[in-house]
This record gives C-alpha cells, sequence and structure tokens, in this order.
C-alpha cells in the first residue's frame, strides 16, 4: 500500500503503542568472563603435549631430510656440493637434538619469551610466530631469506613495521648478508660472531640467546637476525620509526634564552641533555616502567654532585610500581610522588632541557619518560614554581622584580575576589568612603549577591580558559575575544554582574597568568574557590583560618624528602635564588636542602679577574 | 643542612615561644597591667618576662646535667608521683591558657568582626582550625608559625609607627604613676603571662640541643618582650592611664586610630587577619603541648586520636563562664595559678637537682660541663 498521510500517523501511533522488537542485527554484547582462558595453548598446555610438539616438529623435519636423502641417493647426478649440503644438515639435526633436553625445559616457563633461541630457525620462527599472534599481527615482518655461501644458511629477520628504517634493513644488513659468496666452512666456529664483526655494517650489533631480550630489542625498533643452527641471535640496531623533531618550547617561551625543547623520543631527549651538559658526570639511568606495557624512563643526575640517597629513592619507588600501563609523566607522577591528593604540584615540569640542566648541577634528578616532552624535576620547592627559565637571562635587578611580581600575582590571584569579599560583606568599615559609594553604586542594579556575582564571573572565566585550551588552535582567540569581551560586557549591559566585579575577575585572572608553573595555577585556582567559601562565611577571619591551614599544609609536606617550603620553613640556608635573584657570581653554593655531595658551586671570588690589574696596566703596576 | 628530620630548630623554637607569649596583647591582660603600674606598665611587662626568663634558664642548668623532658628529668629528682603532678600541672596550665584564650578571641571576635555571627560557630572556628594545626604536627605548626612571625610584628610595628601623632609623652610622667612598689609586685605577679617560655622544658627532646634551646629562648622571648613593652608604652602614651585603663582591647582601640589620609583610615578590621592567626596559632600550640604531656604520662603512641576529643571538652569548658567579663576575672586568676609554674616547679626541681648532685659526688656540680 501506498504510503500517505494517514498510513504515517497510523505507524505512528502504533509504534508508540505497541512495541515490536528490533528486526535488525542482534546487538554486540560482551560476554561475560568464564574462567581464565588459554591465551596460547603451548603456554597453557600441559608439559607432555608441550614436548610432544617439540618431537613432532623435530620428527618432520628428520623425515623430510630423510626423504631426501633418498631421493638424492637415487639421483644420479649425485655430486660433491649436495653431500655437503646433506652433512650440514645433519649436523643442524645433531646440534637440535642436543639442545633438546635444554629445550624442553625452557618449554616450562610460563612466558615463551623467556625461551632461548633455537638452534632450529623454524622453532624461532613457530615462537616468534606465537609471540607476536602472526599472521593476525600486521606489525611485525619475519622476512625469510637465504644467505647463498657454502653450504647456503637458511636466515630469518623479524622487524617491527613502522619502527624501523627500512633503507638501513635493505642496504646495511640484507644486501650484505645476501652478498656473501663462498664457502663459509672457516666461519663454522663462531658463525654468528664472523657474520656480525665481516659482514654487517651494523654500528649496534648484539649477540643474544635468549627471547626476553630480543624481543624487548624488536619492540624498540631494532632488528633480529636468526641464522639456522645457530643458537644465538642477533640485535642490530635500526630505530627508524618517526619522530617528532627539537622544536621551540610552546608553555615556558623565553626571549633570550635558549629555543630547543624536548620532543617525545626518550633518546632524544636524553641526548639533547647531553648536549647542554657535555660532562662523563652526567649518568643516565635508565628503568622500565609498567607490567603489562614497560616503558623506558630515564634517570638523569650529575653523579658527583646528587645526594646518593635520593637516586637510591627514585629507582626505589619506580621499582615499586605495579601497574599496566605508564602514558605520560603525569601519571608517573602520582606514583612516585609523597602527596598525589594534595593539588600542589611536588615535581618541576619542565619542557627546557637548559632549564632541567641548571638544575641537574644543582644536584636535582631529571625523570624523562618515552614518549614524554617534558622532563621532571626534583626535589624541589614552592619557590622553584614562581621562577621562570627567564629570570637566568635577565640582569639581576630585572630577574627580581619579575618575580616578585610573580610572587604577588600568586597572592592576588588567590586571595583577591575573597578579600573583596569579605570586606564587601563583613567589614565595609576597612574602605575608602568613596570607593565604598562606587561600589555600591555600580551593585544598584544587580540583583545577585556578591557571592554569586563572583562565581559567576569566576566559572565564565574558567569556561573561557578551558574552551579555549580544547578548541583547535585558530578558534582559541576568537573565543577568548567573545568571552572576555562581548560576555563581559554584555553581562554588565544587562546587569548580571557590576563593571567593578568584571574589573575583579581581570585582574585575578590576570594575576594567576602571571604564575609560570600550569599545575600550581591550577592549584591556586581550587584554592582560590575554597577561600571564596571561607570569606563569605566568617569574613576576613575566614580567610585568615584558610591562609592558615594551606600554611600549615604546605610546612607538613616534602618532595621527596625536601621540606616544600624550604628554605622559609624550616629555615636553611637560602642562598641568593628564591625570592631575590642575585647575581650569579654571589652564588656561591648549592641549594642547602638537596645536601648534594659538593656543597659549593664556585669560590667565594669567582670573578677573579677583578682582582688582577686591567690589560695593558701591567707596566704601571 | 640546618634541619633534622623530627626536629625543632631554632626558628622554630622562637615561633613557639613567641606565639604562647604575645598573644595576650590583643586581649585584656594589658589593661589589667596598666592598672597595676600605670606609666610604668611597659616596665612591668619587661620585669614579669625578665623574671620568667630567669627562673626558666636556671632549669635549664638542671636539664645540662639530666637530659631528657620534663616528666624524665622529674621522675628522676623528685620521683614518679612527684613527675606525675608536675606534667599534671604543667598540663592544666596549657589546657587554661587554650580555654581562656579560645573564649577571649572568640567573644573579641563577634565584638569587632562578626558581630551577626552565632557564638558557637566562632567557638567551633577557632577551636577546629587549631585542631587542624595540631593534627599538621608541630614541626608544621611551628614552621607556619616562623612564616607568619616577621609579618605580624612587621603589622604590629607599622601601627605604632602610624600613631606617632598621636604620642603624649605626658602621659608617662611620673606623678601619673603607682609608685615602684605596685610595679615590682605586680611584675613578680603577672610573670605566669610568660609560662609559655617552659615549653622548652617540656618538648626539651624535640630541639636540636640544649644550645638550640637556650638561642631560641632568648630570642623568642626577648622578641616578644620587647615587642609587648613597645607596645604596652605605645598604648599608655597614648591613652593615657585614665583611658586606657577603661578599654577591654587596648590594640584593636589602638588600630582603631590609624589615619593616615582619606584612603588609608579604619584600618583596623584587615588587623583581624593578624589576631585570628595569632590566636589560633596560640590555642594549637597550648593544645599541642598539653596534648604531649596527656601522651607522655599515659604513653599513648600518638596523640592523634586524642585531638578532637580533647578539642570538643576544652571548647564546651570554654563556653561555660556566662559572659566575658567573668571569663576575664577569671583569666587573672589562672596568672596567679600559672606563677607556680614559673616560680615554685623551678625552684623545687633546682634544690632536688643540687641535693641529688651533692649526694652523688660529694661536692658542688659543674654546671658548664657538657651534656
Amino acid at each position: 500500500m501506498e504510503k500517505n498521510f494517514f498510513t504515517d500517523l497510523y505507524d505512528f501511533i502504533r509504534t508508540g503503542l505497541v512495541y515490536e522488537p528490533d528486526s535488525g542485527p542482534k546487538p554486540f554484547v560482551l560476554k561475560e568472563k568464564e574462567g581464565q582462558q588459554s591465551k596460547d595453548f603451548l603456554v597453557e598446555a600441559p608439559l607432555v603435549a608441550r614436548e610432544m610438539g617439540v618431537l613432532l616438529r623435530h620428527a618432520t623435519r628428520l623425515e623430510r631430510l630423510m626423504k631426501q636423502t633418498i631421493a638424492w641417493l637415487y639421483d644420479e647426478n649425485l655430486h660433491s656440493e649436495k653431500l655437503k649440503d646433506l652433512a650440514g644438515e645433519l649436523e643442524i639435526m645433531k646440534k637440535q637434538q642436543g639442545e633438546l633436553a635444554p629445550m624442553l625445559l625452557s618449554y616450562n616457563q610460563a612466558e615463551l619469551d623467556e625461551h632461548l633461541v633455537s638452534a632450529s630457525l623454524t622453532e624461532n620462527q613457530r615462537i616468534i610466530r606465537n609471540l607476536y599472534d602472526l599472521p593476525d599481527n600486521k606489525d611485525l615482518i619475519a622476512r625469510t631469506f637465504e644467505i647463498p655461501c657454502q653450504p647456503p644458511i637458511a636466515a630469518l629477520l623479524v622487524f617491527m613495521e613502522g619502527m624501523i628504517d627500512k633503507k638501513l634493513i635493505n642496504l646495511s644488513i640484507l644486501q650484505p648478508l645476501m652478498n656473501i659468496k663462498g664457502p663459509c666452512d672457516a666461519w663454522e666456529n663462531d658463525l654468528v660472531g664472523n657474520i656480525v664483526n665481516l659482514a654487517l655494517p651494523s654500528n649496534q650489533a648484539k649477540k643474544l640467546s635468549n627471547f626476553s631480550e630480543l624481543v624487548q630489542g624488536i619492540n624498540d625498533g631494532d632488528t633480529a637476525l636468526f641464522l639456522d643452527g645457530q643458537t644465538k641471535a642477533v640485535l642490530l640496531e635500526t630505530k627508524g620509526y618517526a619522530l617528532r623533531t627539537i622544536g621551540k618550547p610552546q608553555l615556558e617561551q623565553s626571549v633570550r634564552g635558549s629555543q630547543a625543547a624536548f620532543c617525545e623520543g626518550l633518546r632524544i631527549n636524553t641526548g639533547l641533555m647531553r648536549t647542554y651538559l657535555p660532562t662523563a658526570d652526567l649518568v643516565t639511568e635508565i628503568i622500565k616502567v609498567g607490567d603489562r606495557v614497560p616503558v623506558k624512563c630515564a634517570i638523569m643526575y650529575l653523579k658527583s654532585v646528587v645526594n646518593p640517597t635520593l637516586v637510591t629513592e627514585i629507582k626505589r619507588r619506580l621499582n615499586g610500581i605495579s601497574t599496566d600501563y605508564i602514558v605520560n609523566m603525569g601519571m608517573l607522577e602520582q606514583f612516585i610522588e609523597d602527596y598525589p591528593k594534595v593539588p600542589f604540584p611536588q615535581m618541576l615540569s619542565t619542557e627546557r632541557p637548559d632549564r632541567a640542566a641548571v638544575h641537574l648541577t644543582e644536584g636535582r634528578i631529571a625523570l624523562i619518560l618515552d614518549g614524554t616532552p617534558f622532563a621532571q624535576v626534583f626535589p624541589i620547592n614552592l619557590f622553584t614554581f614562581l621562577h621562570s627559565v627567564e629570570d637566568f637571562s635577565l640582569k639581576v635587578p630585572i630577574g627580581t622584580f619579575m618575580r616578585l611580581i610573580r610572587t604577588m600575582g600568586g597572592i592576588l590571584s588567590v586571595i583577591l575576589p575573597s578579600l573583596y569579599l569579605a570586606v564587601n560583606y563583613f567589614h565595609q568599615e576597612a574602605m575608602p568612603t568613596e570607593l565604598a559609594l562606587a561600589i555600591a553604586g555600580a551593585r544598584e542594579k544587580v540583583p545577585f549577591p556578591s557571592l554569586v556575582e563572583i562565581l559567576l564571573m569566576d566559572f565564565s572565566f574558567e569556561l573561557i580558559r578551558e574552551a579555549a585550551l580544547r578548541v583547535p588552535g585558530l578558534l582559541g582567540t576568537s573565543i577568548g575575544i567573545v568571552g572576555a569581551l562581548i560576555l563581559g560586557q554584555a553581562a554588565v549591559a544587562a546587569n548580571i554582574v557590576s563593571p567593578i566585579m568584571v574589573v575583579l575577575i581581570a585582574i585575578t585572572g590576570l594575576a594567576s597568568f602571571t604564575i609560570p608553573d600550569y599545575r600550581l595555577a591550577m592549584a591556586v585556582r581550587v584554592m582560590r574557590f575554597i577561600f571564596l567559601l571561607l570569606a563569605a562565611s566568617l569574613g576576613l577571619v575566614g580567610l585568615s583560618f584558610g591562609v592558615l591551614i594551606i600554611l600549615v599544609g604546605l610546612c607538613s609536606m616534602k618532595s621527596f624528602g625536601v621540606p616544600y617550603l624550604s628554605p622559609l620553613a624550616p629555615r636553611t640556608t637560602a642562598g641568593l635564588d628564591v625570592f631575590i635573584r642575585g647575581s650569579v657570581f654571589n652564588q656561591e653554593r648549592r641549594p642547602d636542602d638537596l645536601n648534594a655531595q659538593d656543597e659549593r658551586k664556585q669560590p667565594l671570588i669567582s670573578r677573579e679577574w677583578t682582582k688582577e690589574q686591567p690589560s695593558g696596566k701591567e707596566r704601571e703596576k | 643542612m640546618s634541619y633534622e628530620s623530627g626536629k625543632l630548630g631554632v626558628a622554630e623554637g622562637i615561633a613557639l615561644v613567641f606565639i604562647l607569649t604575645i598573644s595576650r596583647i590583643f586581649l585584656s591582660t594589658p589593661v589589667a597591667i596598666l592598672d597595676d603600674a600605670a606609666g610604668l606598665a611597659w616596665l612591668e611587662t619587661f620585669l614579669h618576662g625578665v623574671s620568667a626568663f630567669i627562673l626558666f634558664w636556671a632549669l635549664l642548668t638542671v636539664f645540662q646535667r639530666f637530659p631528657g623532658d620534663l616528666f624524665s628529668v622529674s621522675q628522676i629528682l623528685v620521683g614518679s608521683f612527684g613527675a606525675w603532678l608536675i606534667s599534671l600541672y604543667y598540663m592544666a596550665i596549657f589546657f587554661i591558657n587554650y580555654i581562656m584564650i579560645l573564649r577571649q578571641f572568640a567573644e573579641n571576635t563577634l565584638i569587632t568582626a562578626l558581630p551577626l555571627t552565632e557564638f558557637n560557630v566562632v567557638i567551633a572556628a577557632y577551636a577546629g582550625v587549631a585542631a587542624i594545626v595540631v593534627y599538621a604536627g608541630v614541626e608544621a605548626m611551628t614552621r607556619a608559625t616562623s612564616i607568619l612571625l616577621p609579618f605580624g610584628i612587621f603589622l604590629l610595628l607599622l601601627v605604632m609607627a602610624l600613631l606617632i601623632p598621636f604620642y603624649n609623652v605626658y602621659n608617662l610622667a611620673p606623678w601619673q604613676g603607682t609608685g615602684l612598689g605596685p610595679v615590682l609586685w605586680g611584675s613578680t605577679a603577672k610573670a605566669g603571662v610568660d609560662f609559655g617560655i617552659f615549653v622548652f622544658v617540656i618538648l626539651a627532646p624535640a630541639f636540636h640541643s640544649l644550645k638550640t634551646i637556650r638561642t631560641a629562648s632568648l630570642w623568642g622571648m626577648g622578641l616578644s618582650l620587647l615587642l609587648r613593652s613597645l607596645s604596652m608604652l605605645v598604648y599608655t602614651l597614648i591613652f593615657g592611664v585614665d583611658v586606657g585603663r577603661e578599654k577591654v582591647l587596648p590594640f584593636f582601640e589602638m588600630a582603631r586610630l590609624v589615619y593616615l589620609n582619606r584612603y588609608v583610615q579604619r584600618i583596623e578590621a584587615l588587623f583581624i587577619v593578624l589576631w585570628v592567626l595569632t590566636g589560633t596559632l596560640n590555642l594549637a600550640a597550648s593544645l599541642y603541648v598539653g596534648l604531649y604531656i596527656l601522651t607522655r604520662l599515659f604513653k599513648l603512641p600518638s596523640m592523634r586520636p586524642l585531638i578532637f576529643i580533647v578539642t570538643i571538652i576544652l571548647a564546651e569548658l570554654a563556653m561555660l563562664p556566662t559572659d566575658v567579663i567573668t571569663v576575664i576575672e577569671w583569666d587573672g586568676k589562672a596568672l596567679l595559678f600559672f606563677d607556680i609554674g614559673i616560680y615554685v616547679i623551678p625552684v623545687i626541681l633546682l634544690v632536688a637537682a643540687t641535693i641529688k648532685l651533692r649526694r652523688k659526688e660529694g661536692g658542688g656540680w659543674d654546671f658548664d660541663s657538657p651534656q
């Protein structure tokens, strides 16, 4: 029947009144796990079955060899080369037979990657196939080929697509190996060693006998070379994955400082650090964190400066992490810091290698995680978060002034709205009469109390900030203009907020942007809302309570054993790099609270030329 | 490094004694002193601090030969029962101080800053925040105090400086005074105000060394004494004896007079921050020391479970007096009770130590020998 208005109406009513099961395909439902399922038959199968599998494969190979021998024996054109090949094959079989017992033992291991490299290429191929779920997994390439020497040697090249440099594999591994001519008899004693030494021009080559190391290498972008009849494989350096090049810092920009920033590659970042600190004293230790997907994490420090207990402690913490996967430094930080629930940051996060290098020379430790373009520096105190890399490049008065501005900005961004609210609600007498009248006049048409006004504006500001961060870069500026100018103006015109509130929130917002550290700025924002509620309920008394609790909380915190408010509380030798930045030649000592091995950075008089006669005045002397 | 984990240094010691002795500057105690000594109130303030300080230093000589805290040293010198009595006495004075300070600061907050707020809310707020501070531990408490200390001193001096136009030197004239006798008697009787200095012998093991205690007590008490005497002097200079005796909150009244220009006037509201911080830290310090003695006496593993229970009990006790005048009256009597801790107990311990050492060594004892 043709569809018309009445049929449509009928269908609509019918659909609404009568339930009809969906005639489409059944939706996907993830079934609940039914006990422990085996991932790999070989791993979970009983020992006998596994032994049988290995023996069976060995027998199959033996059978194939026997058939081939019989065929050759009947062949009239049998010549010495074929016999030599046969002898070679028999030798491999013998070796494999000899190793069957330990190989079977190795199968007792729970994990496939703990197996030893087998003399049988087929066996190695099978382990690789099982480990990487081939052929379903398309990332792993297992390329078989033959080294054309006498007798020819079957070989297997295993690498991860996308992680390697193809040109390197083609020209530096496959080409030299495929060009080996003539007899390999002379290499028989150490075939793998000779191939590495004489045929492969790779800059890094490691002979390995267990799969765990080989698999780690393959995952990192290296290539594994297996040779038939050899119980050792070769791991060749072929890393060549695409990485962002060293770019400019995005968050910690500097007018006069260095323009290099960390990128995602761990080794590039450690190398970058080494370019800033070209000394044998710089130690890079690499620890893998994460159980299911281990990620490499570099610990960098200056051996002769850092407190060794600190190094031991960070290694203890990193080794003590049990989790599947750590995606970035933010996650790792929560796993190792002392107070993960406190909003204040306890490690300095920097994208600048020059800044990290300076901290290393003071006796701190840098942590770099693979895939994260930031280094975490610790132990640290609160005041470091108010420092900027620019301070190192500016002259003393300017640097000090900038620091004081930032400190003032930090304080203002925490307490300015709550101070206004407290005075406005409870202590009007503290305001000059003209200002009180101006505020009263401006608020005359606003129907909300000041607290609502502030919360409204502050939340709007936070919304604008968050929106500008989340939208694509080009729209960010537009959102800022729409939010700050149009919305602010319209809100005042609509009598939702008073102009003085717009000014107040604008100053608070600007003040919060003077805090150089993003995470500290976030913590300050959270504090601001708490302070607002305290001020709204108890005025300046509430504000004082808030200040005291925060202060006591900060005083009780430690960043990797170092008090968070040092050198202020506890009082330690401050040096000239806390609030006031002294001249570089006056900063003779390392921070006292770090307990560095060598406390002195430079002698008391580091400008020794000031004690000498100026050039050209020697005669007058 | 100049600090050790779990230990209090000189800065922390200065902060602790300072906060325990300075807070009464914001309460009615200066008025009581003015009532005693009139134009020489500043001298009486100074002298009662000095007498407390002398006895404390005398007691330190005992601690030089018998290392430990007040309880353990008393145990050696006067036996377990005596040690219990002495410790219970000191616990009581710190708790009484807590009660008096809590009630007076709460009342003053209601009068000056939050007239419409419920009394219970203010008491609960002060007691709650002090409990949180104690919960953070003595290190955090004293460090926070040491950070706030310079700001507090600066603000106090600022008010005194801004009041220079109101100074009237004739208010200090001898004929306005009550004579030297009442001053000396008053300074002896009011020494209880400075009972806080004995915190060093109660928490002695928490400090680095006896030298730390000596330096901290000298600086902390010295600074506090100077500021209190100066404040008393300025108060007398401004209000004179007769008007000054009528005020309830001397410092608040001083701050109310500040007039720099039409933009800087009526700044007393901003000083609320200063005295709320001072009062709360004094409460926290008193509560901590009282709880420390309690924990020590009953050999408890931690004081933390006691903090909120004791806070509730003490806050309830602070609410018992019917009005602020009764509290001020009780506070005056409490100061006399505190005098036992200033004069009697140190003398007993000193005599006991001398007798014990003479019996042991058969002769005099050398105070300067190392521990």
